[in-house]
């Protein structure tokens, strides 16, 4: 009995390793993973909010303009003006776009879409600013606006999917009209399946595509939990890792893509309540935040410092002409004694009182809260961190009732429009700070310089006084890394994609330049592929073997006895 | 030469000193570790050397130093929740079974509905609307798990209550809070250490489980909360000495806690055989 | 006697109901908030109203509990916002997975347990029972998510023959026997990482069952009446030895949950602990009531069974 039960037991093991070889996707297919992989329903009102849900109705519906590395290009319309005297914009459309259910697309449809999403709202397309569209003839159309608009292009233009008139004027449900004819666009690829359950996404090219072959007959968007994993395994071919993570990718014949500044930790500051309240007093937090130590520890080194302007270095509209408040502890505690405090056993007190603040985080936030506590304490400031759940921590926010709070949010380099959003915005993100006329002003007059130039000396202007006034401090912006195999080539595309997402999923990487021959693709790809598979498993941790051995030894020893 | 009673099984002895050096351990955190395991100056994710011994994680702080307080949390938090659901247990399972009536079937009938209530749901259900602290934490806890010990307490003071010494105490004219006192409660004591023993063990496990998952105080730390972090940089050959560790001492604490458990079922098995449910 | 166990499990399914919908209810904030959290781009007052009315938050506490017990009643478990579906739709997508997992694990966890419990039991003190005792003491200690993990890194990052995680590889064009192989390929892991972590427990239970009724007297007797040594094993030992186990189920079922949830975490394995995973991840609320919900009922319903199923294995109860 014994015998027999050694045997068995020795057969599963073998079974277990003997059970092997993932099938390699072709090159005609390219996979990309992520960690949270399901994104709703690839339409406009059936994906999720979030940024990644834009990216897959992306593949399928096209845009009046779109963004790559560089900034503008054409999509559905070829080129678009801008007309001073009646303050409208004029696009001049692809006429060979078809829908992919071979209807030709027309100037009707952009004109229907603006009045669909007037009735029907679509959060990536706000079009308040937009009085109407006209229809000039097949290839045309004007897009009259209400007041003067800066952030049209982006906005509107380069975010607003175009819908076809002729499937969705009876649609009147857009959420939950899931009909395969939901999915009729103009965009490089057709959904082919979409899967809740297994949070995954099968397009296949549409071979009409008038502005170029798409590169891959097929794209698979899959769920993964962590990147390195399922890029070292042969499972995917583009997916985000962990900066640490690129170097060993990088052996095994991956790329990085590497982007930052996308993203902003920052510290929301309760300026209603004493002594927050008091510019010297946020000053004093400015200076005495370690900002260079977060990136370091917090960050591992990978970020950069955020100006407290908010809007990145990286970014266009960018000024290094206002504070910087490198760490300077000596200046912070200059202005804490400016206000009536004294240092009393490495505590600040005034008029008996200790000074004493509670820091109120999000789980996800312990390690950059546990830093800056210990920050502020050593400044003479003792901190207490708190974790809430994040309705909790937004509503606490929302009502004031909070000393400093970890916040983060995004669209940096989008449009300066987004310093409206950070700074007077609805949201527990944003600093709702209206105590500066100057600075109230400012960013109302902003929006509506249409030209660049002046428009750039306002948004200056803002940063300067943002800087100064500090509302909120901005603390340092992470990297974000991805890696990839070379079936394409992906990056990030400037000002982010749309609205300013910071994703390196841009569609135009997955469509074929017209620079670009239609070159049989496979056959310089397919030995690319093995070589990198092979190269795989000699790399990474040291230790592989050990289990691998013991197994196989126990294996050998039980067949023996 | 006299020899406890308990050290005289193998496996009580293995799992008493295991605890025992894990409380040593715990207890002693601040004088054994060289680091502040709050302090973040050394270099994130160093490799181990011989000044971190298990290198330091993401943020740079010792794992070793990280390890030890944790341990120390981890226990704090088994013994308190073990505690408050005891006293809970023997004050609602001994006081129904003294008074009997109407207060008897309605403090046992809740003991079944709790006993019931998956405990997982309600702790998942009342972290994803609050983000407990240690001590809610703890409280949460122990109010979900008292109902199995009060059902043996329960049971135990009604044999006890037929013993004829409780009797004759009673005809001597002992009220219940004097009987209580004198005579019931030190005779469910071996049973007390048993189910304090289970308890805390199973207490422990749930900080890990609970801590893995998300819910656990993020600004102590603890075991779980160590395996949490370390679990995001597994992959990336750190394992070996930033999730293995915590997960070995863990396994080893658990261990201890059952070795001495099983000693206790053992014992208390032998000397009444009748209450053997296996529920503590 | 079921009567009563059954007024108990609907006092105890009415307390979790009532929880259930007081919980959200207790949170600050518009609840607008608490689904869209910070990840809107740009929140307009008009689609706020709408998002307000599509999800009926302006309506009375009262009328809200009655809609929300009618709808439990009628098998609607509400709406998730994120997910733009119904909760019982998204859940049974995934309830298919977790059957698959936890069905495979627990057989095959209860399968060896029972069989390794009795043969160390009945050699208590063998040189077999020694090291049995030893290896599943400690793996008892060990949380199941950490035995995934390295699972994972031996067979899927360095031995790379088996998949990391997932229930199936995606759009590969399996059919047929392929496609039984790939779902197979994909449950070892997770399935083993399972079984290992429940094995240890039954098994610790198994052993003191059988270690507790070897020296009793009907065992003495079998062994008189000359039967088979496999026979009193088997069947008059283990079925008494059994008892523990099923009692000691309702104690453990939380920890079997748990473990299933972290499991399915650790290997992104598309069941009901994963989605619940993902749910507290995005705080998609409506989601994680039904989840819990349909976790209640299932505990409820196995604990239920166990009570029934109790007197019927328990020869001590049936002969009385």
């Amino acid at each position: 009995m014994y015998k027999i039960q050694r045997k068995t037991i020795a057969a599963m093991l073998l079974l277990i390793m003997a059970v092997s070889a993932t099938a390699a996707a072709g090159a005609d297919m390219i996979r990309i993973a992520d960690p949270s992989g399901d994104y709703g329903y690839p339409t406009p009102h059936g994906h999720y909010s979030r940024g990644s849900g834009y990216i897959q109705m992306s593949l399928i519906f096209d845009t009046l303009v779109w963004k790559d590395a560089d900034g503008f290009v054409p999509a559905l319309a070829d080129e678009w003006s801008y007309d001073e005297n009646e303050n409208a914009y004029t696009f001049n459309l692809n006429m060979d776009a078809k829908w992919t259910d071979g209807t030709d697309f027309t100037a009707e449809d952009v004109r229907f879409t603006i009045e669909y999403f007037k009735e029907y709202p679509y959060l990536w397309a706000d079009l308040a600013s937009v009085e109407t569209c006209e229809v000039v003839d097949d290839n045309t159309v004007k897009i009259l606006l209400k007041e003067l608009y800066a952030p049209f292009i982006t906005e509107i233009a380069g975010s607003m999917p175009i819908l076809p008139e002729h499937v969705w004027k009876e649609v009147d449900d857009p959420a939950n009209f899931v009909d395969e004819r939901a999915l009729i666009g103009t965009g490089p690829y057709m959904l082919e399946d979409y899967s809740r359950e297994h949070s995954s996404y099968l397009y296949h090219a549409n071979h009409k595509y008038y502005r170029g072959e798409p590169k891959f007959e097929k794209v698979v968007f899959i769920k993964a939990k962590d990147g390195q994993v399922v890029l070292q395994n042969g499972d995917a071919d583009m997916a985000p890792v962990k900066p640490e993570a690129i170097e060993t990718l990088e052996q095994n014949g991956f790329t990085a893509v590497y982007g930052s500044c996308f993203w902003n930790h920052k510290l929301m500051i309760n300026h209603h309540k004493e002594p927050f309240n008091r510019t010297e007093f946020r000053q004093a937090l400015a200076y005495g935040i370690n900002r260079t130590e977060l990136v370091e520890k917090a960050g591992r080194g990978y970020g950069s410092q955020a100006s407290l302007g908010f809007l990145p270095p990286e970014s266009d509209w960018y000024t290094d002409d206002q504070p910087a408040y490198a760490h300077n502890p000596e200046k912070a505690r200059e202005l804490l004694e400016s206000l009536g405090y004294q240092l009393i056993d490495g505590v600040y007190e005034k008029d008996g009182e200790k000074l004493q603040l509670e820091l109120v985080i999000i789980a996800k936030e312990t390690k950059l809260a546990e830093i800056l506590k210990m920050q502020l304490t050593e400044l003479g400031i003792p901190t207490t961190v708190k974790a809430l759940e994040l309705t909790t921590l937004d509503s606490q926010v929302k009502n004031w009732n909070f000393d400093i709070a970890l916040s983060r949010h995004g669209l940096l380099k989008a449009d300066p429009k987004t310093l409206i959003n950070l700074l007077q915005g609805n949201t527990s993100w944003s600093a709702r700070y209206f105590e500066n006329e100057e600075l109230n002003d400012k960013l109302e007059e902003q929006l509506h310089e249409m030209d660049k130039n002046k428009r750039m000396e306002i948004v200056h202007e803002i940063q300067k006084l943002c800087a100064k006034d500090l509302p909120a401090i901005a603390l340092y912006y992470p990297d974000y890394y991805y890696a990839a195999n070379d079936k394409t080539k992906w990056y990030f595309t400037k000002e982010g994609i749309a609205n300013g997402l910071r994703l390196p999923l841009n569609k135009l990487s997955l469509v074929r330049d017209s620079g670009e021959l239609a070159s049989p693709r496979t056959e310089g790809d397919a030995p690319e592929e093995s070589r990198t598979s092979e190269s795989a498993s000699a790399t990474e941790t040291p230790m592989l073997p050990a289990p691998v051995v013991l197994l196989f030894i126990f294996v050998v020893y039980l067949l023996r006895r | 030469m006299y020899k406890p009673l308990i050290l005289r099984s193998r496996g009580a002895t293995i799992g008493l000193t295991l605890i025992v050096l894990i409380f040593l351990i715990a207890a002693f955190a601040p004088f054994i570790c060289w680091f502040d395991p709050w302090d973040y100056s050394s270099t994130p994710l160093q490799r181990p050397s011989s000044v971190h011994p298990l290198g330091t994680n993401a943020i740079g702080q010792d794992i070793l130093s990280e390890l030890m307080y944790g341990a120390r949390t981890s226990l704090t938090f088994g013994l308190s929740v073990s505690a408050i659901s005891l006293l809970l247990s023997v004050l609602i399972g001994v006081y129904a079974g003294i008074s009997g009536g109407i207060i008897e079937s309605i403090l046992m009938r809740i003991t079944d509905v709790a006993i019931a209530i998956p405990s997982i749901v309600v702790i998942i259900l009342v972290a994803a609307y609050l983000q407990p602290n240690l001590f809610q934490l703890i409280l949460i806890l122990s109010l979900l798990s008292w109902q199995y010990g009060a059902r043996t307490f329960y049971a135990q003071t009604l044999s006890l209550k037929q013993r004829g010494y409780i009797s004759a105490a009673r005809n001597f004219g002992a009220g219940n809070g004097y009987l209580t006192v004198k005579h019931l409660i030190p005779d469910l004591y071996p049973i007390m250490l048993a189910g304090f023993i289970i308890r805390a063990r199973y207490a422990i496990f749930m900080e890990a489980g609970l801590a893995i998952i998300g819910i656990f105080d993020p600004t102590t730390k603890s075991l779980g909360l160590l395996m949490h972090h370390a679990m995001e940089f597994a992959y990336m050959g750190t394992w070996l000495w930033w999730l293995l560790p915590p997960g070995i001492l863990l396994a080893l604490t658990i261990l201890g806690f059952s070795l001495v458990g099983y000693y206790f079922e053992e014992t208390i098995d032998l000397r009444h055989r009748s209450m053997s449910s296996g529920r503590f | 006697m079921f009567g009563k166990r059954l007024i108990e499990y609907v006092i105890a399914f009415m307390a979790l109901i009532i929880l259930n919908f007081v919980m959200p209810r207790l949170m600050p904030g518009d609840p607008i908030d608490a689904i869209y959290g910070n990840e809107l781009v740009a929140l307009t007052p008009e689609l706020r109203e709408q998002l307000r009315a599509q999800y009926l938050l302006d309506q009375s506490i009262w009328s809200q509990f009655l809609h929300y017990l009618y709808s439990i009643a009628s098998g609607d478990l509400g709406y998730s916002y994120a997910g733009k579906a119904p909760v019982i739709d998204i859940v049974a997508g995934a309830l298919p997975w977790t059957i698959l997992l936890v069905g495979t694990a627990l057989f095959g966890a209860i399968t060896i347990a029972l069989f390794l419990g009795i043969e160390s039991g009945w050699r208590r003190g063998e040189r077999l029972d020694r090291y049995l005792f030893a290896i599943f003491s400690i793996i008892n200690g060990i949380p199941g998510f950490f035995i995934g993990m390295i699972l994972i890194i031996i067979f899927a990052l360095n031995l790379k023959v088996l998949p990391a995680g997932g229930a199936i590889t995606h759009y590969a064009g399996y059919t047929g026997s392929e496609y039984a192989i790939d779902v197979a390929r994909h449950l070892i892991l997770p399935a083993t990482a399972l079984c290992v972590s429940e094995l240890s427990w039954i098994y610790l239970l198994m052993r003191g069952g059988i270690i507790s009724v070897i020296n009793e007297p009907f065992i003495k007797t079998g062994m008189l009446k000359g039967l088979d040594d496999r026979t009193i094993r088997y069947r008059y030992a283990a079925r008494n030895a059994l008892l523990p186990v099923f009692t000691r189920i309702g104690i453990q079922i939380s920890q079997i949950v748990a473990g299933i949830l972290i499991i399915e975490a650790v290997f992104t394995y598309p069941g009901i602990g994963y989605l619940l995973h993902d749910a507290l991840l995005t705080r998609d609320l409506p989601l994680i009531q039904g989840i819990l919900l349909i976790v209640t009922i299932s505990v409820l319903a196995i604990n239920f069974t166990m009570d029934i199923l109790y007197p019927r294995i328990d020869p001590r109860i049936r002969h009385v």
